[in-house]
């Protein structure tokens, strides 16, 4: 078991070196790297950021109904019954006609206007939260509620929140491509790193091999040289991902303020920051094998 | 140690090598190749090396059929032989106790076990205090005394060596040879190509030559020095 350690150990060291020996070239991989991961996590925090927004201003969907002006008592006491007697409807809120003029005459900006009206032009209304708020659900139910005796008009003030989750969903797809043709960057890159290692090594390969060296043995420093590529390059991610957060958090807090939105891009957590390195890993030490077993197949 | 049996090589352009090779090597036997350029000493050093496979025929070292082995077994295998080359296959980005210490770190040895035996190995071929130094700055006959104390730290049975006094003076292969019938009077089976006819009248042994591919003659030879 030692011995297996120290093997590795050794292979470990041995693969440092040989990227240390040329700092110049294998520093602008790793920065590669980093940008090939900090870009698509970056892109797909910005887009659950405003998923989050997306889905918080879904919460409160709401449908208005507008009575037609001749709707008597009668027409609207039917209206609130049906409304009550719906499984899909949630809540509901009754604003008469009267009310709201007088909520237009205590607006100090419009009492003149309304002081001018000969009679009340405005309808009585229904403000009503779905139980089902997801755009198809909310469809189903103005469908419905459009129908009734009475109703002139039906409006869904939620309609931005779809056209938002429509552009989400594209920008999901979008950065979905990006990180794929990133991951094929990142794979290109330690390929040919490992790859220029393995034929400026060629003589001390075949040194080992004639020696006894397994092909394990003779592929394990390359692997490492990989993995560490892999690892330099996520490390060097978190602070770019940081640095790109916090320069985006500082340009839309005005916006944000503005509009009264929570809407900032938070620090990655722990369970983000061991994704990435995963993934990182796994992609590098793939890139590797490939390519220390092709160029070794070649050189034999 | 060794058995040969009708062992051909052709390589990949036709070239045939080696044509039907039938010989045994005894434990502790002490065996010359000789022949000209191109008789395929090389070629069948590298096969008894395990370095290559026969195209026909079989060759077993230790009871083990090469042309049965993978590629790691194969390579396991080649651990047990001391190679010794005439171009050296040093790595001159490393000390001298590095290149002598590379057999002992494939094996899996470390630490103080592996520092003594370098030492050992070094002692042996009159390199222990140049343990430090780099290769760069070794001598013809240096260089080649540290390729053997790399052949011989991982105590093998057998010791194969190609040319091995090939671009020496005579002081320094004297030296090379006196090492070689060292390991020969431990009872380590060498096996040494040469055209060189100083290095067999200088030592005692079994001189297989190979004519065209062919075995020419197997005798003994005697050396009076060597046998004192």
């Amino acid at each position: 078991m030692m011995s297996w350690l120290h093997q590795h150990a050794s292979a470990g060291r041995l693969a440092l070196r040989r990227l240390i020996r040329s700092p110049f070239a294998n520093l602008l991989g790793v920065l590669v790297i980093a940008f090939a991961l900090s870009l698509p996590a970056g892109l797909y925090r910005l887009i659950n950021a405003a998923d989050s927004l997306g889905h918080n201003a879904l919460q409160g969907p709401r449908l208005t109904l507008f009575m037609a002006p001749d709707a008597d008592g009668t027409a609207v006491r039917a209206v609130w019954d049906a409304l009550a007697a719906h499984s899909e409807v949630l809540e509901f809120r009754y604003i008469s006609n009267v009310d709201a003029l007088a909520e237009l005459k205590a607006n100090p900006a419009l009492a003149d206007v309304v002081a001018t009206l000969d009679r009340n032009p405005l309808p009585h209304t229904f403000i009503v939260r779905a139980r089902d708020v997801s755009p198809a659900g909310l469809e189903s139910l103005r469908n419905m509620v459009s129908g009734w005796n009475k109703v002139e008009r039906v409006q869904m003030n939620g309609e931005w929140a779809k056209r938002l989750a429509a552009l989400l969903e594209f920008s999901r797809h979008f950065t979905h491509g990006l990180a794929t043709a990133l991951a094929v960057a990142l794979v290109f890159i330690v390929f040919n790193t490992v790859r220029q290692q393995v034929l400026s090594a060629r003589d001390e390969i075949e040194v080992v091999h004639l020696i006894g060296a397994t092909p394990r043995y003779i592929r394990r420093p390359f692997l490492y040289s990989g993995l560490l590529q892999g690892l330099m390059g996520s490390v060097l991610a978190f602070p770019l991902l940081q640095l790109g957060s916090h320069l985006f958090n500082r340009e839309v807090e005005p916006l944000s303020t503005l509009f009264s939105l929570d809407f900032h891009l938070r620090p990655p957590t722990l369970d983000e920051c061991l994704l990435l390195t995963l993934v990182a890993l796994v992609l590098s030490w793939s890139a590797a094998f490939l390519s220390v077993s092709l160029t070794l197949k070649r050189l034999r | 140690m060794m058995a040969l049996d009708a062992v051909v090589k052709r390589y990949p352009d036709g070239h045939e090598a080696l044509r039907g090779i039938t010989m045994d090597i005894e434990d502790g036997e002490m065996v010359f190749v000789t022949g000209r350029s191109g008789a395929g000493k090389s070629t069948l050093l590298r096969l008894m090396a395990g370095m290559e496979r026969p195209t026909a025929g079989s060759l077993t070292i230790n009871r083990q059929d090469i042309s049965r082995l993978g590629r790691a077994a194969l390579s396991r295998l080649r651990r047990n032989i001391g190679l010794v080359f005439q171009d050296h296959k040093l790595l001159f980005d490393r000390s001298v106790a590095e290149n002598a210490a590379l057999p002992l770190q494939i094996a899996g040895l470390y630490g103080n076990e592996l520092q003594r035996r370098v030492t050992v190995a070094l002692e042996k071929v009159g390199l222990a205090h140049q343990a430090k130094a780099s290769p760069i700055t070794l001598s013809g006959g240096e260089l080649q005394r540290l390729c053997i104390a790399r052949a011989i730290v991982n105590r093998p049975s057998l010791v194969i060596a190609d040319e091995p006094t090939g671009h020496l003076d005579q002081g320094y292969a004297s030296a090379i040879l006196d090492i070689f019938k060292s390991f020969h009077r431990a009872g380590v089976t060498v096996i040494i190509a040469t055209h060189d006819e100083t290095t067999i009248s200088a030592l005692a042994g079994r001189i297989v030559h190979l004519e065209d591919g062919q075995l020419g003659g197997d005798s003994e030879s005697d050396s009076a020095e060597y046998a004192t």
